[in-house]
């Protein structure tokens, strides 16, 4: 780690050279200039003049660097420096114009993830490859590990090489889940969780490629990994667990991306399944709740998207004794036939359940696409129903009670009669 | 010793960009720069293989930080970083530093890189007072002579000799036909196909003449014309390269680090070697290694091509770089650091003749002196055309061990013309 601090701080030496300082210098007064002056005043402006701003001060850097060339003196530095910010601004300007193409948070994410941790990192690669040797750097052994000395390169593999697994993987694997989608005609949460599959072993993979390479002794890993079982065994057994039950859940395929389940008493969708927990969206208040992937796997859990996605909802609804309960189950059945988002086949089917005391109950049950949607199926169904009965003169009655007082006077004073209740 | 500092080149500057350059150079301390943290002192070194600088170095990287350790000491506050550059890539590597002022002060590298970094104007002269001139050996200093000045300076000596196992031969060839009668025995033999490491095969022919005058060049679209005894030289040197080809014991490597792999590894007995790579071999195979001089002719010493190292100066280096440059470099060449480096990296020979080898006292010194003293070295005006024609040769050499060119034909393209 000496040697690596040694050649860090000799590249400050550089700037002990006149012609070094001279376009750093420059170069770090017109990007002040732009930081200090120009953009605030632009900031007010539209994007499109900040952006022209930007431009401007590359055309400044670049014009720097021919002007040091043309004094006699080296100024492929200014030239690197004004390349650096010219590579920054043709990002922003992709950026905006896929903006008006993508959705923005795709592209956020996109760029926040990938675009400008690889930009940082080329910058700072060519940098040290001007600076100094960039194989000698990479070859500085930094300190020991399981035996072996561990170099900048490896360091470098082992911190960037998984983020970057983790990061890249999941593009180019969600457009080989949608290609197999169309081949094999897949369901969705299918896709979700063989691309989820894919992408656990993509990056277990290239941590096994990543160990090989930095050349870590296998003995001394597998020692460790003894040692550290019995720290899972007590330590983190529930992170463990709740990981083990995820992968098994999404080889059974019982709880998916996408699948709808039913969490205390709400439909609620799971929008994503991790390593530790699942998150699930629940409809009825937007909320996001994020449940243990343990609790599925131990708990008795009931899906509405296991082997198909239908609902069979239902309205309870009760007519007056005096209409013809075949008139009225006729009635109601028509009446879910032409409601929007109640399935033609299976049919919906009315029956009379019971004898109330003021009123006939009927049941009339549907079949829905949308589990999630029941609610609002149910209320458009139950709001056409009121207008069908309305229309055909069938009343839906509402409970009465007759309370007769008693005849004997010897009795106690009748009390005030109490408010009717159901 | 001291060393004439040449003045930076300044093309013409006018008007208000001189003004306003100086002015900033001058707030910011003048022509020293701004001074940060200790004196830094930048050295670029040519490896001779691609391989990156450990399977080459190996353990003289230790010794290389000796060396600074050492230097340091005389000079505290002074900080020494090494750059190692793959051949073939230090001048580019060079070039697109300097354009940034971010070149070496000091390079380390073949003739043939000094002279292609001091042709393209990437490295710049320095002058040797008397004294110094007498730390060096004569026959070294001409070649780098450029008017009162030179380009480069010799560093260290690496001649080229026979490696060979031990175990399996145990009194190495004299003669090229006695290698060949071994190999012929079962003695397995390894060849570079390079012509600077080939050339010594030369000698028992009498073709050395002939092969240097086609590495010397012609003017462009003419023949060679070689007089009739060299002409007969080169046709014996081109017959025996490629009766080697068909031996089944000898092999071509156009790789000389696979070379010294293949006799680490028991897979050759023989090879042709630089002596750069001698204390890694004796590093891995101990007191197995035997080290000889090259195979001559029946009656005639092999002459080979040394490889010489030799320091040049950097462009860019502030005064006070530039300054600890030289002391680095006479540092380099003084009769104590020559001596610990000879002894201390079996395989390289001063270049400072107050250094006594131990030629009584050690075999090993022995052959590396007496492959030195018989050995050549080209002077190239022109490197880089003269590093053409040099790959053209391999590549008809190649053809010829592969059995693809017989003799007559391949001689017909040596001499043909140039394009």
């Amino acid at each position: 780690m000496n040697q690596l601090l040694y050649e860090i701080v000799g590249w400050l030496g550089f700037l002990s050279r006149p012609v070094v300082l001279l376009q750093c210098l420059t170069t770090a007064g017109f990007a002040l200039g732009y930081a200090l002056w120009l953009r605030p005043r632009l900031k007010a402006r539209r994007y499109r003049v900040s952006v022209l701003g930007a431009v401007g001060l590359w055309g400044v850097l670049r014009l720097n660097g021919l002007v040091i060339e043309q004094l006699g003196y080296p100024g492929d530095l200014a030239t690197y420096f004004a390349q650096v910010w010219g590579a920054w601004v043709l990002l922003a300007v992709i950026r905006l114009l896929l903006l008006t193409r993508c959705p923005a948070k795709q592209i956020q994410l996109l760029y926040s993830r990938i675009v400008q941790p690889l930009f940082v990192l080329f910058v700072a690669g060519s940098l040290v490859n001007q600076l100094a040797s960039l194989r000698d750097v990479a070859e500085i052994p930094l300190f020991p590990l399981f035996g072996s000395p561990l170099t900048t390169s490896n360091l470098f593999l082992l911190l960037t090489i998984p983020y970057f697994l983790v990061a890249f993987s999941a593009i180019p694997l969600v457009w080989l889940g949608h290609l197999l989608q169309r081949l094999f005609h897949f369901s969705h949460g299918t896709r979700a969780a063989g691309t989820l599959v894919l992408r656990y072993l993509l990056v277990a993979a290239g941590v096994l490629w990543l160990m090989h390479r930095v050349g870590l002794n296998t003995s001394a890993i597998a020692a460790i990994a003894g040692g550290l079982s019995v720290g899972i065994g007590f330590g983190i057994k529930e992170v463990f667990s709740n990981f083990i039950s995820g992968l098994w859940l999404l080889f059974e395929g019982s709880v998916r991306p996408g699948s709808v389940l039913f969490i205390d008493g709400d439909p609620c969708e799971v929008r994503s399944l991790g390593l530790r927990a699942a998150v699930l969206w629940r409809n009825r208040d937007n909320a996001e709740l994020v449940i243990p992937n343990q609790t599925f796997f131990t708990a008795t859990t009931t899906t509405y998207t296991g082997s198909d996605s239908l609902r069979r909802s239902a309205v309870e609804i009760g007519a007056a004794y005096r209409h013809d309960p075949v008139v009225v189950i006729a009635l109601l059945e028509e009446v879910a036939r032409a409601t929007v988002g109640v399935r033609v086949e299976p049919a919906p089917r009315a029956f009379l359940v019971r004898y109330s005391e003021s009123s006939i109950d009927y049941s009339l049950r549907f079949w829905i696409d949308d589990p999630l949607g029941n609610l609002s199926i149910q209320s458009a169904v139950s709001q056409a129903i009121w207008h069908a009965f309305t229309a055909n003169g069938i009343e839906i009655p509402f409970p009465q009670r007759v309370i007769h007082p008693p005849t004997d006077s010897t009795g106690p004073t009748p009390a005030a009669p109490a408010p009717q209740q159901d | 010793m001291g060393f004439g500092l040449a003045p930076l080149p300044l093309a013409p500057v006018k008007g208000l960009g001189l003004l306003a350059a100086l002015a900033l150079l001058l707030a910011c301390g003048g022509c020293g720069g701004i001074a940060v943290g200790p004196d830094n002192l930048y050295i670029s070194v040519e490896t001779s293989t691609n391989y990156g600088s450990t399977s080459e170095l190996g353990d003289n990287r230790n010794i290389s930080r000796s060396l600074i350790e050492k230097f340091r000491s005389l000079n505290p506050g002074v900080a020494v970083h090494i750059r190692h550059f793959p051949a073939g890539e230090l001048v580019a590597a060079t070039r697109f530093r300097d354009g940034r002022g971010l070149g070496p002060d000091l390079i380390v590298s073949r003739v043939v890189t000094a002279l292609q970094l001091h042709q393209q104007g990437l490295s710049s002269d320095v002058s040797l007072d008397p004294d110094a001139r007498n730390r060096l050996e004569p026959r070294f200093q001409n070649s780098f002579r450029n008017g009162s000045k030179a380009f480069a300076v010799p560093f260290l000596a690496q001649p080229q000799v026979a490696c060979f196992d031990r175990r399996r031969l145990r009194e190495p060839p004299r003669s090229v036909d006695a290698l060949l009668a071994l190999s012929a025995k079962g003695l397995r033999v390894g060849l570079p196909i390079s012509v600077g490491e080939l050339f010594w095969t030369t000698t028992a022919q009498g073709a050395g003449p002939a092969v240097a005058q086609l590495l010397n060049g012609r003017p462009a679209g003419e023949a060679a014309t070689l007089s009739a005894a060299d002409h007969r030289a080169l046709e014996r040197w081109i017959a025996w390269i490629y009766d080697s080809g068909l031996q089944q014991n000898v092999s071509f490597s156009d790789d000389p680090f696979e070379l010294v792999q293949q006799l680490e590894r028991g897979e050759r007995d023989w090879i042709s070697c630089s002596s750069l790579w001698i204390d890694g071999l004796r590093q891995r195979m101990g007191s197995h290694l035997g080290v000889s001089v090259l195979p001559g002719g029946a009656d005639t010493p092999a002459t080979p091509v040394t490889r010489l190292l030799v320091w040049s100066f950097g462009r860019h280096s502030s005064a006070r770089q530039r300054l600890l440059a030289e002391r680095f470099v006479a540092f380099s060449l003084n009769e104590v650091t020559q001596k610990q480096l000879m002894v201390a990296v079996p395989g390289n020979l001063p270049v400072n003749p107050n250094v006594l080898i131990p030629t009584r006292s050690s075999a090993l010194m022995a052959a590396l002196a007496f492959s030195l003293d018989h050995s050549r070295m080209f002077e190239f005006r022109d490197p880089d055309a003269a590093i053409v024609r040099g790959g053209r040769l391999e590549s008809v050499l190649k053809k010829v061990v592969q059995g693809e060119l017989p003799p007559e034909p391949a001689i017909a393209q040596l001499l043909a013309p140039t394009p």
